[in-house]
C-alpha cells in the first residue's frame, strides 16, 4: 500500500480506536493490528501528531505501580472521522475509474 | 539483547533529538514494554517485536523532521558509520521468531548535489577535519596545562612549606638562645607548617580532581567527536 495512503488510514483507525473508550499504546495496537499492519514505531508517530494537531489529548493515569498514557479522541478527532467516511464515496469513484483505467489496457 | 540495552541503542541512535522527546520515545517504549510482559511475553521476544533500534529511531527521526517541517535527509551517523551496532541486529538470534516480519534496511541517505554556490564537500570536509585537529590539539594541550598546573602548584606550596618548616624548626632552636627573635621564628614556623599542611590535605585529593577533569575532558570530546562525525554523514 501506497505510504501516504497507509499513514491516512492508520490515523483514521487509531481515532477509531479510541473513539468509544479512552485507550493506551499497547491495546491501541492490539486493536488497530488484526485489520491493518501497525507496529509499535508505527504507532508513536501516529499518536504524537494526532496529539499536535488537537485531535487527541493524553493523560497519565497509574496502573500496577506504573504510568500508563491514555489517548482520549477530542471533536476535532471525531469530525476527521466523520470526513474520512463522507469521503469515502469520492474515494470509490477513484478507485472505479482507476480500475476501469486499468482493464481497457 | 536485554531492554536496557535495546533502550541504550535507541538513545543512542537517535540522540540528534531533543532530550524531551528521546525521553517521550523512551517513555512510550517503556510502557510497551512492560504491557506485553504483563501478557506474559519473554523480554527476548518483546524486544525483537520492537525490532531494530537502529530502525526505530531513523522512523521516529523522520517523522519528526517531517513534523517539524525540516527537510534534510535522515542521516544519524549511528546507523551507517557504527557497524558494529548493526551488526549485532543481523544476527539471526536476534531476528528470531520475526520470520518474514524483517524490516528492509532504511536506504542511506543521498548526498545533495554541490551547487555551484556552495564549496564542494571536499573542501568542506578537509576545513572540517583541520578544524576537528585544532580543537583536539587545544583540548589536550588544555588538559594537559591544567594538570601539570594544579600538581605543579601544590607539590610547590608543599615543598615549600616543608622546607619552611625544617629551616623554621633549626632557626626555633637556635632563637633559643637569643630571646629576641624567639617569637618571630615561631610564628614562622607556624605559617610554614599551615603553609605545608594545606599542601598535604589537598595532593591526596587531586587523584578526584583528575578524576573531575577527565570527565570535562570526555564530556568535550564526545561533543566535539560528536559534532565532527554528525557532520561527516551529513
Amino acid at each position: 500500500m501506497d505510504a501516504q495512503l497507509k499513514k491516512g488510514l492508520l490515523e483514521v483507525c487509531v481515532l477509531a480506536a479510541i473513539k468509544q473508550e479512552e485507550s493506551y499504546g499497547y491495546k491501541i495496537i492490539s486493536d488497530v493490528e488484526p485489520y491493518i499492519e501497525i507496529s509499535e514505531s508505527t504507532l508513536y508517530p501516529i499518536l504524537k501528531r494526532l496529539e499536535t494537531t488537537g485531535m487527541v489529548t493524553t493523560r497519565s493515569k497509574e496502573y500496577n505501580g506504573r504510568l500508563r498514557k491514555y489517548y482520549m479522541i477530542t471533536e476535532r478527532g471525531k469530525h476527521k472521522i466523520n470526513d474520512f467516511i463522507e469521503g469515502l464515496d469520492e474515494f470509490q469513484r477513484v478507485y472505479k475509474f482507476i480500475c476501469g483505467r486499468s482493464d481497457r489496457r | 539483547m536485554t531492554k536496557y540495552e535495546w533502550e541504550t541503542e535507541l538513545k543512542k541512535a537517535m540522540h540528534e533529538l531533543p532530550s524531551d522527546e528521546q525521553k517521550k520515545v523512551l517513555e512510550y517504549y517503556d510502557e510497551l514494554f512492560f504491557d506485553r510482559a504483563e501478557g506474559g511475553m519473554s523480554e527476548k521476544a518483546i524486544i525483537a517485536e520492537f525490532g531494530n533500534p537502529i530502525d526505530v529511531a531513523f522512523k521516529i527521526i523522520g517523522e519528526y523532521r517531517e513534523t517539524a517541517g525540516e527537510d534534510r535527509p535522515i542521516a544519524p551517523p549511528d546507523v551507517y558509520s557504527r557497524k558494529r551496532d548493526t551488526e549485532k541486529f543481523s544476527t539471526p538470534d536476534f531476528w528470531e521468531g520475526r520470520a518474514g516480519r524483517r524490516p528492509n534496511p532504511p536506504a542511506p541517505p543521498k548526498k545533495p548535489t554541490p551547487s555551484k554556490a556552495q564549496p564542494s564537500a571536499e573542501a568542506e570536509d578537509g576545513t572540517r577535519t583541520i578544524l576537528f585537529l585544532i580543537e583536539l590539539f587545544l583540548l589536550g594541550g588544555m588538559f594537559v596545562g591544567l594538570l601539570c598546573g594544579i600538581l605543579g602548584v601544590f607539590v610547590g606550596i608543599a615543598a615549600f612549606g616543608i622546607s619552611s618548616a625544617v629551616l623554621s624548626v633549626g632557626a626555633f632552636i637556635y632563637g633559643m638562645t637569643a630571646d629576641v627573635v624567639i617569637a618571630a621564628r615561631t610564628m614562622s614556623f607556624a605559617v610554614a607548617l599551615g603553609g605545608a599542611g594545606i599542601a598535604l590535605i589537598v595532593i591526596p585529593h587531586i587523584p578526584q580532581l583528575m578524576k573531575l577533569m577527565k570527565k570535562c575532558v570526555v564530556f568535550a570530546w564526545n561533543a566535539l567527536f560528536g559534532w565532527y562525525t554528525k557532520k561527516e554523514a551529513a
